[in-house]
């Protein structure tokens, strides 16, 4: 520490009053900014390929998220079919289904008699003329049982196993297969965007620090005055790191706003899609409290991209001749 | 204070300065003189902490600056003025803003470095000349404009390499008629030139450099 005594001796008759590092911060938080406005067209394309990296993966976050919802929304309304043994008469049926609907985990049954079942299937095929060939109806008795809402899916199953030990019920199927198949292809969606979000963002901390290295080329010539000024490294890499923090913060904002067009285009075909299956789901857009911490991260990722750069770009100028 | 004390600096096994020995006392002003390669620049760009020496003891104001950690280089150059051979001047903003650098950088706020800017062109004479772009001023307005930009934070040491370098003699006149205002309120100045003619007139102590060594000091007379 003698050198710092001697730098405080030295200070003494100085007798000049510096103001610390806010003056300077706030200066380049504003001077940034303003150089960022006044050229927009230079930094325009760095803003650009920054918020179209970001918007693909949140929008693709946005939507995972809406579909999880749906198959969330779905979960209540799984539903049991039970087949009912051949040649069962309707008054059989009708029985069982009053004597299992007195049973709790049961909230409600639909009997579909095999008429029913016979109409439905030539509806959804075009098996018109293959089924008027056949003499009588192969289908048989269906209960569909809507379990209690309150039942998880394993009460479910358990409850669908109980169902198939009646002698009059051939099977019990529950419709719960495509529901697993939906969560398990939403997980996989949700890795895959992890790796997509973290090739975009790397994408962004490369693009970011590009252009400040490039910024730091040009302005090489005040860098070496700075340097000779004594500025600190900390004091010359300022502008940079804001620059960088602004190029992140906007290009995130417009991310959000790209978003936001993005998921209100698929508003209508998803609003359509999901009446079609009489549910009354209604597309989810970015929370405001997500987005902010989006323009957050794509702050610090722009400074964190400048600090790596500038550093870089700076150590390598440093033996600076007179 | 300036002080060298058996100082060598070599580059790639040459000799750029060999055993120099001196003392500028603070408040003193002197001439550094030689041919071009002499070892004038390594000298000062030891003062200034650019370059580090082989060998010896450089002591500036109380600071021995072998023992001076690189941190620190930034905050001990800030209390050295260096006028450099040509201004170092920045074209991308006027005359007021490059003389305001080394108060940006040491953290003034804006009315403090008005006052300083200002007092500091108009003891060069270019307070006029405030608001134009340095490209617009002849070479001898450069190089007080880079005078104003040294003497703007008040050092204790003035540094010049070359500073009158490519003037004719009545410009290199007025300049060194600053520096000599600047020594007479108490800075210690040590100026670089090979004008001989120029210094043989003022009547200050000389340092002479032939091949790195130091020839003749009579840094000791003018004490007497």
């Amino acid at each position: 520490m003698i050198w710092a005594d001697q730098m405080n001796r030295a200070n003494i008759n100085q007798g000049n009053k510096t103001y610390g590092l806010w003056v300077s911060h706030r200066q380049n938080i504003i001077s940034s900014l303003e150089k960022i406005i006044k050229k927009p067209l230079s930094s325009l394309l760095t803003i650009m390929v920054i918020a179209v990296a970001i918007t693909i993966p949140t929008t693709m976050w946005q939507v995972i998220k809406n579909a999880q919802i749906i198959g969330q929304n779905w979960d209540g309304k799984t539903k049991i079919s039970c087949f009912l043994t051949k040649n069962t008469q309707y008054t059989t049926a009708s029985k069982l289904s009053q004597k299992l609907s007195q049973q709790s985990p049961i909230q409600k049954i639909v009997i579909k008699t095999p008429q029913e079942a016979l109409d439905e299937f030539k509806e959804l095929t075009n098996f018109d003329e293959v089924l008027d060939v056949l003499d009588d109806n192969p289908l048989p008795f269906v209960l569909i049982i809507s379990p209690n809402p309150e039942l998880n899916n394993q009460q479910i199953v358990q409850l669908s196993l109980q169902l198939e030990q009646l002698p009059q019920i051939q099977s019990a199927i529950i419709d719960l297969a495509w529901l697993k198949k939906l969560f398990a292809l939403i997980e996989l969606l949700w890795t895959a965007m992890a790796i997509l979000m973290f090739l975009l963002f790397s994408a962004v901390l490369l693009v970011i620090g590009n252009t400040i290295r490039l910024e730091v080329q040009n302005r090489i010539d005040e860098i070496q005055i700075m340097n000779l000024l004594g500025a600190s490294a900390g004091f010359i890499k300022r502008p940079f790191l804001y620059t960088g923090f602004w190029l992140g913060s906007i290009g995130g904002a417009l991310s959000w706003l790209f978003t936001f067009i993005s998921l209100s285009m698929l508003d209508k075909p998803v609003t359509h899609f999901s009446s079609l299956y009489a549910s009354s789901f209604s597309l989810q857009y970015l929370p405001i409290k997500h987005g902010i911490i989006l323009v957050f991260c794509c702050a610090i990722l722009g400074w964190i991209g400048a600090f790596i750069s500038s550093t870089r770009a700076l150590s390598a100028i440093k033996n600076i001749n007179v | 204070m300036i002080s060298f004390d058996r100082v060598s600096k070599t580059y790639e096994q040459m000799n750029a300065l060999s055993n120099v020995n001196f003392l500028i006392k603070s408040g003193k002003m002197a001439f550094l003189t030689g041919h071009s390669g002499a070892g004038k620049s390594t000298l000062l760009k030891l003062i200034f902490a650019l370059e580090h020496t082989n060998r010896g003891v450089i002591v500036v104001n109380g600071i021995n600056l072998q023992q001076m950690p690189t941190r620190a280089i930034p905050e001990y150059r800030q209390k050295i003025g260096f006028v450099f051979q040509n201004a170092k001047l920045l074209t991308d903003r006027s005359v007021f803003e490059n003389v305001a650098l080394p108060l940006q950088i040491r953290g003034f706020y804006k009315n403090e470095i008005k006052t300083r800017v200002c007092a500091a062109l108009d003891k060069v004479g270019l307070l006029f000349k405030k608001n134009m772009n340095p490209i617009t001023l002849s070479s001898g307005q450069q190089q007080r404009v880079g005078i104003a930009r040294a003497i703007v934070n008040r050092p204790d040491i003035i540094l010049a390499d070359e500073p009158t370098g490519n003037l004719d003699p009545d410009l290199s006149h007025d300049i060194m008629q600053l520096f000599i205002d600047f020594n007479n309120i108490g800075t210690t100045i040590l100026i670089a030139s090979h004008d001989i003619t120029m210094i043989k007139k003022l009547q200050y102590p000389v340092i002479n450099l032939k091949n790195g060594a130091v020839q003749r000091d009579d840094l000791g007379r003018s004490d007497e």
